[in-house]
């Protein structure tokens, strides 16, 4: 329950700050947030079948050994991985799209606001939804002494996609001041 | 099923997406592809030559030992880097084509769709497949409702 409305407190508090701040539509893309949901639970059940929802009860109850351990931690660090990337890819997507339709320098600035959306999305959704769920589990878990090869193995599901992510963005940001330039 | 489901739920919803800007032929380009492609396959072929065929066969085995899991989640783990590394190179690419032809607006197109592209390409291929073969193997091999090869807890 406390988490339940810990969620709603930050999705409220950004819908309000979002409202002050400029019109809501100007943050709505329904297309992105389809990307964004519809890529997340596509790769659940392609990693996962059908025990993907089954997993979630352990937001809830403890780990008790390093196999639940390694693969309850590697669950939550793949859906928010797998958020941000398709975010990143949904921005890439819309940007080289609506590339050719730009004629100007401010027509490029507004459109590109519009793009940012997906990835804005997706790390909402990692960071304010898979994050605090996998903070849980490492909260609870009753795990000593876990195994050095699963520490590096948990370390390396978030390496790589740390990196792209970094490089689609500056990719997209050099693009963007190239264009401007 | 389920994971049928579930390809066709990624690769719909990625669809839907492309559409709704109404055209896609700004997402295909032959450079970005050869590079992405390039660098993977020839990465994959020179890091691990014939043993390619025992980890898609390893991936496919319903159990398999502790040891040979480790090694079969860093093949993987080696693949999805190798999206990363082909992304850098177009990058790098893209600045050497700017760079050089600084003074021909023409080429400001090549560049940046080369880095854009190899970068989604690189994306898409390290999330919607390469990462999602890796969990599955890490879930078939884990999976605590069922008897594993789990390893060893370290006694110091």
């Amino acid at each position: 329950m406390n988490q339940l409305i810990g969620l709603l407190l930050t999705i409220l508090t950004l819908a309000l700050a979002a409202l002050l701040v400029v019109p809501i539509e100007l943050f709505f893309h329904p297309y992105a947030l389809l990307l964004v949901i519809g890529c997340v639970f596509g790769v659940m059940f392609l990693s996962y079948g059908s025990h993907a929802f089954a997993i979630f009860k352990y937001a809830s109850q403890p780990l008790k050994n390093q196999k639940e351990y390694f693969w309850v931690i590697s669950f939550f660090d793949n859906l928010s991985n797998t958020a941000i990337l398709t975010g990143a890819v949904g921005t890439i997507m819309a940007h080289t799209l609506t590339l050719n339709q730009i004629a100007s320098a401010s027509g490029l600035l507004s459109i590109s606001g519009q793009n940012i959306l997906p990835i804005v999305y997706g790390y909402a959704l990692a960071k304010l939804v898979f994050e605090p769920l996998k903070q849980n589990v490492l909260r609870k878990a009753i795990v000593a002494n876990v195994n050095e090869n699963i520490q590096k193995q948990i370390e390396h599901n978030n390496y790589i996609a740390k990196r792209l992510n970094l490089v689609a963005i500056s990719v997209f940001i050099l693009s963007c001041l190239l264009l401007l330039a | 099923m389920f994971k049928f489901i579930g390809l066709i739920i990624s690769f719909g919803t990625l669809a839907v997406f492309i559409l709704s800007y109404g055209q896609f032929m700004p997402l295909i380009d032959g450079s970005a592809a050869l590079i992405m492609f390039g660098v993977f396959f020839g990465g994959a072929i020179f890091g691990y030559g014939n043993n390619i065929y025992n980890f898609i066969k390893l991936s496919r085995a319903e159990r398999i030992k502790a040891l040979d899991l480790f090694i079969t989640l860093d093949f993987y783990n080696y693949l999805s880097k190798l999206t990363y590394y082909s992304a850098i190179i177009a990058l790098l690419f893209s600045a050497v084509i700017f760079l050089a032809n600084n003074q021909q607006a023409d080429s400001f197109g090549t560049a940046i769709s080369l880095s854009l592209l190899t970068c989604l390409y690189g994306i898409i291929i390290s999330a919607l497949i390469i990462q999602p073969l890796k969990h599955s193997v890490l879930y078939k091999n884990m999976n605590a409702n069922e008897g594993t090869s789990a390893p060893k807890t370290n006694k110091k």
